[in-house]
């Protein structure tokens, strides 16, 4: 009898595990009916531009690239854009996009175009360890370096064509500092330390790329801290090598003491020029973020209108400053909105675009320089553009 | 708890009224205390107002432990024994009545007169397999029979023949069978009932289980899961919550991983857990700890049910929960216990649970128990990424290696039971240790190597509760003395790749905090709850809660050089006031319950800030308020409505409002509550082996706090940000279809939208607002098929077969309406199936189970793909060596 209950439940079970495993097969199958029906193939889109863009509310954000023909467009979303994972950026080789997010390990991807103009992912180059890639420098389409955050005291030498790491270059000998931009100049590599105002002064690392060692650190104290994100820039160079330092004196990074100024590197030396100092503060009555040179010993910074919002609220505001003469020449619009995460990047000759992400828009915008006219190239409804490159 | 209701079966009442009154009893010694003569007029009162009338009608302590279901009774006696009177209100089986000076004791004992009797035994279940305690047994048109006990088992002798043997519980209605009795020897006579009300005239019998109870006479929305009709099982309480309608579970791993509990929408801080009604928050630092690893010092065996509320949250819950809570309540056993579990599973998984109780006769109780539970965790990850020399990405599987969790507890309590000052007081003690490794960042894309947490908390606490504390007015009253020690240990430089090994180091930094840290923090904190419900009359209540906690915090970085400053070692004071007050009123012949409740939550903080290298001392205090009124309506035999609305409050969380002193975020001292409007309308249905239940719930939240993140050194602070709106349906179907087989299938559809401006968002357009938010499942459901057979191997004994699917469909991990379609991150739809069997012994003695979950090596995920366990398999061991 009890032989028999046996069976009987067991009959029972495998008529259910049967039926279940069957249900639970049949819903979770989709059909795969794809029909055979030839697809002509799509004409081959030409992308000369590459965009990021950033998106999202409540607290939940994340990037989105895609590619555009030109710029005679008025609107952009993210409709046909790549998502990616996190808040990313994006510099270029000229070809390709190289987007870095934020978020461990330290992530560079590449993403080329497709024949229908969309971003499509490559190869990829991780650094265990690090939280993120904070500065990228691509010399070439075969050189490249990079930095990340995170403790991790190193430059990363890498191949932008073949995505691999090809070399380390060791700048441990600091200590504890964050990287806030590069430049390469002639074959030394120079590094902006940031050490958020620990030691109230302006340092780089000065790497010779003969040897790939560092070479040493040097120090100015009449400025605070260099702070810089993969976005902006703070180290950039004119027609003749000269390099330009921005250390935007943010009073949370140095005590309140130090002015927002510009340092100098004079062609074919490797330390600051102690003749040489640009007082942002004084000269514009503001902390200022960034250096872009335009030419002509001309370039733009940005005004912070409100520092303790300088993370969190659209408090930048685009200036004109001299940098031979040391003399602010205003800003480039005055009915420009506030922005945030500004940048300043050159599309031709005589003119730059640069984006506004303020609180009532997304857009880029061209400056030109011969006229200093200021003008809307397009909006973007999907978020706010944080990395546009120009593509060759 | 009783009810009157006319219409019972003139037989079942005859036999129930007279039958059990007349029980054969045993010749026990006459005292002359038990001849003297009262006059005493009982009117529907229960065995405790009875026998506490009669004590002081005549002066006399009655000593007794009436473990038999509650029941009221009628009757005027006129110059009658004491002995009869005292027998008449017992009502049923055999007694024995011995006296010492003024005291009186009542005993039950066993009928072992007749060695002519054989032996009647067996068990009643409901549809849902559940043991239904308190059922009246007995054979008809006899004196013969029992009610059944805590595990709806029953036994009783009765002389040999052929009879009637019955089978009566309110609520589910009766059961008739046939069954022939052979003097020596014992049959078994199982039965299932369904649920269907009868009354009696004289003497109401309840019944129902303690969820059906709960879920009926709360008026808001409730699920109740108890735990004991699955205890035999290698589950955890996050298994059964995840099974709950309307709740979801995003963990990041296995066993004691964080966690997040969502309840109708709201999730995180906003759904609050309670232990016996007390907040946890005041007994372990959930904050800081986390819902996973604290939810694991609960094991299965060690409690006894939880309540999940959804929507209003009774006045009884003192915290400020947005729109959910959860209470667990833990074993109480007043009877006898010794029960012993341990199971083990993949993983080198190890749970084990110890439960002991002893109540002597004079009500004294003694309870002590304990619960370890050690898990590697090392199940395989399918798709992480190692670099490979070139620092390309390479996907590979690989064990996990660092996520360890330990975690025991013991926990102690000694004082009394059923005593005329006291139905329940004890002095109790627990301590609670875990030790958690972390494994991995957020996403699980980082692997850390040596990261840990560790937390030890001892709670001490006083409990009373007695019904009728003075005339109509029950009291609950508990004081508790809580420290709680929670370390963070982040101080390695090594880096690590998915296989465990190291691969680096770091200049600087731990493996997810910048600086490194060992940062300890000491918590204590004094707390008070005084529960008051006071009976006006049957249609009328008032509840009354208080909750009052002093709350203190003090702590290191153990990393920081010598004269670095540490903020953290300054003190931090939070002292909260949480009280509510209810009325329940009935109308409709009782059909039609109304519960209105006011709430108010008062704070009051001090903590410090850093500021330019300056201390200044943070202090806050604020008054809240919170409503909610809901209706429950019984609109017929078989269907229930109810319709609850509140408007929930959720106070900034300690780290939300004072920061978290590790120079990474800064207190908000103008944060305001978050608020919400909950609705919930819903209904229940049942019919004979058919119970469907259904709710629809509406949310809108406003001034949801959400952390603005900034680099450090700059700190980042909270924010009253957004807005969301929430609308959802969830269902669950338990059938019966046949004696042996239970099918269980619940559903849950919830439409979280965003309702955040632009500016809130910190963003240019509302193109955001009305999407559905991302990284949410929206369609997530459960079903269950269980099979139970008896007297398989021997009489009494139990076998079940049960096959649980798990279903998630797919959602996006971001905003659904950006990106390419065909290209966008989601998390796949998922079925998880687990299969699993229990044998369990006559008398309950033994039992073993046996589980595979994730039967067929699914992917799962809740979080971004945080990949949680595959396929794993578990057996358990139950012994209860002493049962009542």
């Amino acid at each position: 009898m009890k032989t028999m209950n046996i069976i009987q439940v067991s009959k029972r079970l495998i008529l259910v595990v049967f039926s279940l495993t069957v249900i639970s097969t049949f819903t979770s199958c989709s059909g795969d009916d794809d029909g055979d029906t030839p697809m002509e193939p799509d004409p081959v889109v030409e992308i000369n531009y590459g965009v990021s863009v950033v998106a999202g509310s409540s607290g939940m954000r994340t990037s989105y690239l895609q590619g555009l023909t030109d710029l005679e467009v008025s609107t952009i979303d993210n409709t046909d854009a790549t998502e990616l994972g996190g808040f990313s950026t994006i510099s270029t080789d000229g070809k390709n996009l190289f987007a870095a997010a934020f978020g461990a390990p330290a992530t560079m991807t590449k993403y080329k175009f497709d024949d229908q103009g969309k971003a499509v992912y490559d190869e990829a180059i991780i650094v265990p360890g690090a939280n993120s890639f904070s500065t990228i420098e691509i010399v070439n389409e075969t050189t490249g370096f990079a930095t990340v955050g995170g403790g991790v005291y190193k430059v990363v030498e890498f191949n932008p064509e073949t995505m691999r790491i090809t070399g380390e270059i060791d700048i441990s000998e600091p200590g504890n500092f964050f990287y806030s931009d590069m430049i390469v100049r002639d074959n030394t590599l120079f590094v902006a330390l940031n050490d958020f105002g620990g030691a109230d002064s302006s340092k780089i690392a000065v790497v010779d790329l003969n040897t790939r060692t560092l070479d040493k650190v040097i120090k100015d104290g009449r400025t605070g801290t260099l702070f810089g994100n993969l976005v902006s820039e703070i180290l950039t160079t004119d027609e003749e090598g000269n390099i330009y330092v921005n250390a935007f004196g943010l009073s949370q990074f140095s005590s309140g003491n130090k002015p927002a100024a510009i340092l100098k590197i004079n062609a074919g030396e490797t330390d600051f020029d102690p003749e040489y100092l640009f007082n942002l503060t004084e000269t514009t009555g503001k902390s200022c973020f960034g250096v872009y040179y335009l030419g002509d010993g001309m370039a733009i910074t940005t005004t912070v209108e409100d520092e303790s919002q300088f993370f969190f609220e659209p408090v930048f505001r685009y200036r004109k400053i001299n940098l031979s003469e040391k003399t602010d020449l205003g800003e480039i619009a005055t009915d420009l909105p506030n922005s945030s995460a500004p940048y300043f990047k050159q599309d031709s000759d005589d003119e730059f675009l640069f984006p506004i992400a303020g609180s009532d828009e997304d857009a880029l915008y061209r400056y030109t320089i011969s006229t200093g006219e200021v003008s809307k190239v397009l909006n973007s409804t999907g978020g706010q553009i944080t990395g546009f490159v120009k593509l060759d | 708890m009783s009810t009157q209701k006319k219409g019972l079966t003139p037989g079942i009442l005859f036999v129930m009224v007279m039958g059990f009154h007349l029980l054969p009893l045993a010749s026990y010694a006459q005292s002359n205390v038990l001849g003297q003569r009262f006059s005493i007029q009982i009117k529907n009162q229960s065995v405790e107002e009875a026998f506490d009338l009669i004590s002081k009608k005549t002066g006399y302590t009655l000593n007794y432990k009436y473990t038999f279901v509650e029941r009221t009774f009628t009757k005027d006696y006129e110059n009658e024994r004491l002995e009869t009177i005292l027998r008449d209100v017992w009502g049923t089986g055999n007694i024995q009545i011995t006296t010492s000076g003024k005291a009186i004791k009542i005993k039950k004992v066993s009928d072992t007169s007749n060695s002519e009797k054989g032996t009647v035994k067996g068990k009643v279940i409901d549809g849902a397999n559940n043991p239904v305690p308190f059922a009246s047994v007995f054979l008809k048109n006899t004196t013969y029979g029992t009610p059944t006990d805590e595990n709806g088992d029953y036994v009783f002798a009765a002389p040999g023949g052929d009879y009637k043997i019955m089978a009566v519980i309110m609520g589910y209605g009766s059961i008739e069978k046939t069954v022939t009795i052979t003097p020596g020897s014992t049959i078994t006579v199982d039965f299932v009932v369904r649920e269907k009300t009868i009354a009696l005239d004289e003497v109401t019998i309840l019944g129902k289980s303690k969820a059906t109870e709960l879920t009926e006479t709360i008026t808001s929305t409730v699920s109740v899961i108890e735990t004991r009709p699955i205890n035999t099982r290698s589950v955890t309480l996050t298994d059964l919550l995840r099974r709950t309608p309307g709740v979801q579970i995003r963990q990041s791993g296995g066993v004691g991983n964080a966690s997040t509990i969502s309840i109708q929408g709201l999730s995180g801080n906003q759904i609050k857990l309670f232990v016996n009604g007390v907040p946890m928050e005041f007994l372990l630092p959930i904050e800081d700890l986390g819902t996973g690893p604290t939810l694991a010092t609960f094991p299965v065996n060690l409690t006894k049910r939880m309540e999940v509320y959804k929507g209003a949250v009774p006045v009884s819950m003192g915290a400020a929960a947005l729109g959910g809570a959860i209470n667990i309540v833990t074993n109480r056993e007043n009877y006898n216990v010794l029960e012993v579990t341990t199971a083990h599973s993949s993983f080198n998984t190890w749970q084990s649970t110890l439960n002991a109780r002893k109540v002597w006769p004079s009500g004294f109780m003694l309870g002590f128990s304990g619960g370890h539970t050690y898990s590697d965790n090392d199940y395989t990850l399918n798709d992480v990424v190692v670099a490979n020399a070139f620092g390309n990405p390479e996907s590979i599987s690989a064990k996990k290696f660092h996520d360890a969790f330990k975690t025991f507890t013991l926990k102690g309590n000694m004082g009394f039971v059923d005593r005329p000052w006291a139905d329940y007081t004890s002095l109790n003690f627990s301590y609670t240790d875990v030790f958690d490794e972390i494994q991995h960042n957020f996403q699980m894309r980082q692997p850390y190597g040596e990261t840990f947490r560790e937390l030890a908390a001892l709670n001490t606490a006083f409990e009373y509760e007695k019904k009728d504390f003075v005339k109509n007015l029950d009291a609950k009253l508990y004081l508790g003395y809580n420290k709680m020690d929670i370390q963070f240990n982040d101080t390695s430089l090594n880096i690590y790749d998915w296989r465990g090994d190291v691969i680096g180091q770091r200049g600087s930094g731990g493996e997810i905090t910048q600086p490194r840290s060992d940062i300890v923090f000491n918590m204590h904190n004094k707390v008070g709850r005084i529960n008051l419900t006071y009976s006006f009359n049957k249609t009328t209540k008032l509840f009354f809660n208080s909750v009052t906690s002093f709350f203190k915090r003090t702590g290191e970085n153990r990393f920081l050089s010598e004269g670095e400053l540490d903020v953290r070692k300054l003190p931090v004071h939070i002292n909260n006031l949480i009280g509510g007050l209810g009325i329940e009123k009935k109308w409709f012949d009782q059909s039609l319950v109304s519960h209105s409740a006011v709430k108010v939550y008062h704070y009051k903080a001090s903590s410090h800030e850093l500021a330019e290298d300056e201390i200044n001392t943070v202090e806050q205090q604020n008054t809240f308020y919170g409503a909610n009124q809901s209706f429950s309506w019984r609109i017929s035999e078989s269907f229930l409505g109810k319709l609850s609305y509140e408007y929930g409050t959720r106070l900034p969380g300690r780290l939300e409002f004072l920061g978290d002193l590790s120079n990474s975020i800064e207190g908000n001292p103008n944060l305001k509550p978050e608020r919400s409007h909950n609705v919930n309308l819903g209904g229940q249905f049942k019919k004979e082996n058919l119970t469907l239940e259904a709710n629809a719930f509406f949310r809108h939240v406003k001034d949801i706090i959400w952390i603005w993140g900034a680099p450090p050194p700059v700190l980042s602070n909270y924010e009253n940000l957004f807005k969301a709106r929430v609308l959802g349906l969830e269902g669950e179907l338990e059938a019966q279809p046949l004696p042996w087989l239970n099918l269980t299938l619940n559903a849950t559809y919830q439409d979280l939208r965003d309702r955040s401006s632009k500016e809130a968002s910190k963003i240019s357009n509302d193109n955001f607002y009305g999407d559905r938010l991302p990284n949410r499942p929206f369609l997530f459901g459960n079903g269950q098929i269980q099979i139970t057979d008896n007297d398989l191997v021997k009489t009494g004994d139990e076998l079940q077969l049960w096959w649980i699917v798990q279903y998630v469909e797919e959602f996006f991990r971001f905003w659904e309406d950006e990106g390419r379609t065909e290209d966008k991150l989601t998390v796949p739809t998922q079925w998880i199936n687990n299969l699993g069997l229990a044998y369990t012994t006559a008398h309950k003695k033994y039992a073993l189970s046996l589980e595979c979950q994730n039967l067929f090596d699914q992917n799962a995920y809740d979080n971004f793909r945080v990949q949680k366990p595959g396929r794993s398999f578990h057996i358990k061991l139950k012994v209860s060596l002493f049962n009542p």
